[in-house]
């Protein structure tokens, strides 16, 4: 880990809540690409982004500090994506009858802008596409492979698995990420 | 092309090979246009999703994220670790006087409670100390007289219902030590005519209290250090429903358990022997595993007579025997509901040997380790021809596996068991028996009810 995470680690838990401004400052950019990624949506991947941090926060004093911090968050972060997809699966139902159904949503990120999606290219849009049908676990070891570069003992600390598996896993993402790309005629 | 070759092709688009799978990867795609093909695919996907856009976040995220933290908790701090004093703001005159004026004004009841608290504690002490102290002391001391003469009364009235020869009544032992108002209460209440005893007023003095092993703690030195404790490491069999083995995780556990001994029983639970025995045969025939299944054997299922049947296998390592039970799982869900239930498996023990010997008709050496194969204990320098050997007869060799072989036999009842010079069919499975690899891993899968 490095001097600075641990030094502002330190001061927070001191109790100057700025200093985990601070991490949130350095990491929030980071964090928010990885979970849009695996949620599809700016909104949910605020929401994981917020609540990852929330949670970092309040276990702080767990942090052993053995392990990269943004290791530790990001293992925060994949199970708060994983906790909110739960959720929004039991809630479908109703909010595609709700009062709310096909109002825009209020977030002013450039991700949502009018036009964005036309912005988007249609290769970036069927990579997209193709990476929301893989199953949650060969999406999230391809967002930490390849979007984020981490290596396989990074990625086996952060989803909690042994080596072997994040391996077999990438394999077959790999080779079902090609599979629906040709499909599509990628 | 072969699940290894692809799993070397995409370990080397995550940029993970080690040097020695380095060279087999340069290797294979020298010698493979296939494997070229695939490799840059899959490196091509790979650059896309490295290339894909950065997401921003939201300008607000920020705020959001500190606004929530502040709402929701407190900081988190140790005790100790905020100051004890803090430096006030600078304020105006007229805002300081306002402060005054309102913390004077509730100050007044904790002023009020604090005389009552001080009056009542004041005339307390007096009343203690003064002449209330000395009535109470008397009072203190009438009520103990009293208690004593009652209780002297009590005793002599219950004397008279005793019988009139005390002299063997049982006596309480008496300390040697009497207090004079004792001493005086049982001289009336015995009425002995003897004359009162002598009373001696001895002082015992309390033996001294046991030496302290350490008499200060506090500047003790510290207790020397524990040494090394044992790692205890208990070993809890594998046992997972078999609907679980399509996920990695569980036939990565099920290959990590299988190589920890050198022989495996594995007992599969099923609802319906019958069928259990043929998706087990479709299973294993997609495994590339030939099943032989005794026609007596055969017979006994088909009529339920079987509560149990043992599938003896030696030719499969333990990532096939995890594929061969992922086909299962596969062919199991088929069929709603499932028919297989849990997966059981534990290292051969002897009593599992000497029952597969009297199945098979000859010792199939579970514990025996298959002999090494020449040259692999002192493994010498092969030159790059023969490497380029190697892959090529690898890659040429693809698609030509041999089949393996397995027999199906009767477990439980034992009665029910086939003579084994009796079955054919193990006669054939016994002569297609050769050496077993050095990889491979001798099981017995024992397929029974739920119940048996």
């Amino acid at each position: 880990m490095s001097d600075d995470d641990r030094q502002l680690i330190a001061s927070c838990l001191g109790g100057q809540r700025e200093a985990f401004g601070e991490l949130v400052s350095r990491y929030q950019a980071r964090l928010y690409n990885a979970a849009i990624r695996l949620v599809d949506n700016p909104d949910d991947a605020a929401d994981v982004v917020q609540d990852a941090f929330l949670n970092a926060y309040q276990s702080l004093h767990t942090f052993k500090g053995d392990a990269e911090f943004f290791t530790w968050l990001y293992r925060i972060a994949f199970n708060a994506a994983i906790s909110l997809k739960r959720k929004k699966r039991a809630a479908v139902s109703l909010d595609a009858v709700g009062p709310d159904a096909g109002i825009d949503p209020d977030d002013p990120s450039e991700y949502v802008k009018p036009g964005a999606a036309l912005e988007r290219t249609e290769e970036e849009t069927q990579l997209q596409e193709a990476m929301n049908r893989l199953s949650h676990e060969h999406r999230e070891v391809l967002v930490l492979k390849d979007i984020d570069g981490v290596k396989y003992e990074d990625i086996a600390e952060i989803l909690g698995v042994p080596i072997g598996t994040i391996r077999s896993r990438l394999h077959r993402a790999r080779l079902e990420l090609r599979e629906l790309l040709e499909n599509e005629g990628g | 092309m072969s699940d290894n070759l692809l799993a070397l092709i995409t370990t080397a688009v995550d940029g993970e090979l080690s040097a020695v799978d380095r060279l087999r990867f340069d290797h294979l795609l020298d010698s493979s246009a296939e494997a070229r093909s695939i490799y840059d695919k899959l490196k091509a996907d790979s650059d896309r999703l490295r290339n894909l856009p950065h997401a921003v976040p939201p300008r607000n995220l920020h705020q959001r994220v500190m606004a929530q933290i502040a709402a929701v908790t407190p900081i988190p701090v140790t005790p100790f670790s905020r100051p004890i004093i803090q430096s006030l703001p600078v304020e105006t005159s007229e805002r300081v006087n306002d402060l005054k004026s309102s913390r004077s004004k509730r100050l007044v009841p904790i002023a009020i409670a604090a005389s009552l608290l001080f009056a009542i504690t004041g005339s307390s002490f007096w009343f203690f100390n003064g002449s209330g102290g000395k009535a109470g002391t008397v009072a203190h001391n009438s009520k103990r007289q009293s208690h004593t003469s009652q209780s002297g009364a009590g005793e002599s009235e219950w004397a008279k219902w005793l019988p009139a020869d005390n002299s063997s009544r049982p006596v309480a032992p008496t300390p040697n030590a009497i207090s004079r108002a004792d001493t005086r209460n049982d001289t009336n209440n015995t009425q002995s005519s003897v004359t009162p005893p002598v009373v001696v007023e001895t002082i015992t003095v309390a033996p001294s209290p046991r030496p302290a092993r350490n008499p200060n703690i506090y500047a003790a030195e510290p207790r020397p250090d524990i040494g090394p404790l044992d790692l205890v490491r208990i070993r809890v069999p594998f046992l997972k429903p078999l609907a679980d083995f399509d996920h990695e995780e569980t036939r990565q556990q099920f290959v990590e358990e299988l190589g920890r001994d050198p022989a495996f029983r594995i007992d599969v639970f099923t609802r319906h022997l019958p069928k259990s025995v043929d998706w087990f045969r479709n299973a294993a025939k997609v495994s590339n595993v030939n099943v032989a299944v005794d026609a007596a054997t055969l017979d006994r299922v088909s009529k339920s007579q079987v509560s149990a049947v043992v599938v003896y296998i030696e030719a499969m390592t333990p990532s096939e025997l995890a594929d061969l039970f992922a086909k299962l799982c596969a062919e199991d869900a088929k069929i709603t509901p499932r028919i297989f239930d849990t997966v059981h498996a534990t290292p051969v023990v002897e009593d599992d040997q000497k029952a597969l010997r009297s199945i098979l008709g000859v010792d199939p050496g579970l514990f025996k380790r298959p002999a090494q194969e020449k040259g692999a204990e002192n493994p010498k320098p092969i030159s790059s021809g023969t490497v380029d050997q190697i892959v090529k007869s690898l890659s040429a060799g693809q698609g030509k596996e041999t089949e393996k072989s397995a027999i199906l036999m009767t477990w439980t009842p034992s009665m029910g068991r086939t003579i084994p010079s009796s079955s054919v069919e193990l006669k054939q499975f016994l002569l297609k028996r050769g050496e077993r690899k050095a990889n491979a891993l001798p099981v017995m899968i024992v397929i029974r009810h739920g119940n048996g």
